[in-house]
């Protein structure tokens, strides 16, 4: 009679618990910061380069851990994507520090020795927006290698502004045919886009 | 009556979860069951999946398909009808075990978008609310993160446990218009008698170096006697040039000397000295 009345009430206890389960979920909906949802986020791992820069960056100016990495892994996947948009990269300029756009440079560096094509294009993306203009000048041709004329244009013509003599050693050389270095400024950089573009298109149209 | 009718019922229980086929049967279904119901209570709440972990599930449905014919095959409609009692009690049995493995499995998830789907709205006339939205939304690219963000700081102000780091990062997200009509939202609030909200705003427009704002705050902990939080924005606001605080401070320098460090480097010593000054005053009354 006893062992039963155990075992009843143990049926019991467990019949209870998915309903408890779907309770507390549901507690959480109201909850100004859910807390517990939070508990899901995945650390960033020590030997994450990139992931412990954005926390050291991050996590002071909010007071948050969780919410540090969940932004991390949003620009993260951002970048992977390739989707980046003008504001992200301001709001990326905003937090980190020129030194970070250094050391992510040099680790994109390290990246490309190694192999490791997602890290590097992560890395280059990351520098240029912070005006390195040799990650510029590599982006650039990452994107040639795609045959995205535009990003490239767009990022062979900023590493061109900010001094790359490579680069324009190039222009200059196509300047006859296409008149471009009258419109290299930073205001004239959309016009000079769209010409280095169609130049690109010509050549390899002609090919 | 009733207990040899329940001694009955278990023992049948025992023996239909004691057979061979059954138990193979039952191992399988139920962690597929339990492994894509709890789930489901996740995604109903989200629309968003978790890529990973449905995948698995995906992949492991077919498995348990096989055995679930050979069962029906083999077992009596009675025994059927057991199997899906020990089906339901074990599945029962496994849950709260299950839970804490899911929230362990979903730890190594990319982005836990299911988890993010708890973030609660911000209302369309919270004004605080929408303008930090406005302003960090297009820069992140995230609805749920810009909430939790803004909560976040809503929690560290409401708590006054803003710090400078957390200043210098709401200077960088919200622009000088935007202080100026949290500033106005403050005094509005303050007339309408929210004076939890007036707060908020007098505490980020403060940020902002707007000096009617500075000086409000310092009154607001003059009268918690927060004398240091109170002599840092009464002089800041000094600083500023708001001039009923400067004259304030021309009264009080023959005792204190204070306005010789009126800089932004002798900051520190002056918030020191002010502060003492006001509890030498609260001694004295």
């Amino acid at each position: 009679m006893k062992n039963l009345s155990i075992l009843l009430l143990s049926i019991l206890f467990l019949v209870s618990s998915p309903l408890l389960h779907a309770t507390m979920l549901e507690e959480h909906r109201d909850s100004p910061i859910p807390s517990g949802f939070q508990a899901g986020v995945p650390a960033v791992a020590e030997d994450d380069f990139i992931g412990q820069l954005f926390l050291k960056r991050l996590q002071p100016s909010i007071g948050s851990v969780d919410i540090s990495i969940q932004l991390f892994l949003n620009f993260k996947k951002l970048i992977a994507e390739d989707k980046l948009t003008a504001e992200n990269e301001e709001f990326l300029k905003k937090i980190l520090k020129d030194e970070d756009f250094v050391a992510i440079s040099n680790h994109g560096w390290e990246a490309e020795h190694t192999e490791d094509t997602k890290l590097t294009f992560m890395c280059l993306r990351l520098a240029a927006i912070g005006n390195r203009m040799t990650d510029q000048d590599q982006l650039a041709h990452y994107y040639l290698g795609k045959k995205d004329y535009k990003s490239a244009a767009r990022w062979y013509l900023t590493s061109a502004l900010n001094g790359n003599s490579d680069i324009l050693a190039v222009l200059y050389r196509i300047d006859d045919e296409t008149s471009i270095l009258q419109h290299l400024t930073s205001e004239g950089l959309p016009q000079a886009m769209d010409i280095l573009e169609a130049y690109w298109n010509s050549q390899e149209a002609a090919d | 009556m009733f207990i040899d009718k329940l001694k009955i019922l278990l023992l049948a229980l025992l023996f239909t979860a004691s057979h061979p086929i059954g138990t193979y049967a039952c191992d399988d279904q139920v962690q597929r069951e339990d492994k894509k119901r709890p789930r489901l209570k996740i995604t109903e709440i989200s629309s968003t999946t978790f890529s990973s972990p449905e995948n698995s599930d995906d992949e492991t449905s077919e498995k348990p398909l096989r055995k679930n014919p050979k069962l029906q095959k083999d077992e009596t409609p009675s025994r059927s009808a057991s199997i899906d009692g020990i089906l339901s009690t074990q599945h029962l049995v496994s849950s709260p075990l299950l839970h804490a493995t899911m929230f362990e499995e979903h730890r190594d998830s990319p982005i836990p978008f299911g988890f993010q789907a708890g973030v609660p709205a911000v209302a369309d006339d919270d004004f605080i609310g929408q303008l930090f939205l406005k302003r960090l939304q297009p820069s992140i690219g995230s609805v749920d993160i810009s909430i939790l963000l803004f909560l976040n700081f809503k929690k560290l102000i409401t708590e006054d446990k803003l710090t400078a780091d957390n200043e210098d990062f709401l200077r960088k997200i919200l622009k000088d218009e935007d202080f100026i009509t949290i500033s106005n939202h403050g005094w509005e609030a303050g007339h309408s008698g929210n004076y939890d909200l007036q707060f908020v705003c007098l505490r980020l427009a403060a940020i902002k170096d707007l000096m009617a704002d500075q000086e409000k705050l310092a009154y607001h902990y003059l009268d918690k006697k927060d004398y240091k939080s109170a002599a840092k924005w009464y002089l800041r606001s000094a600083l500023n040039g708001n001039s009923d605080i400067l004259s304030e401070l021309y009264r009080i320098n023959d005792e204190t000397h204070i306005l010789q460090h009126l800089t932004s480097e002798g900051l520190p010593q002056a918030m020191t000295m002010l502060e003492a000054y006001w509890k030498s005053q609260e001694a004295a009354d």
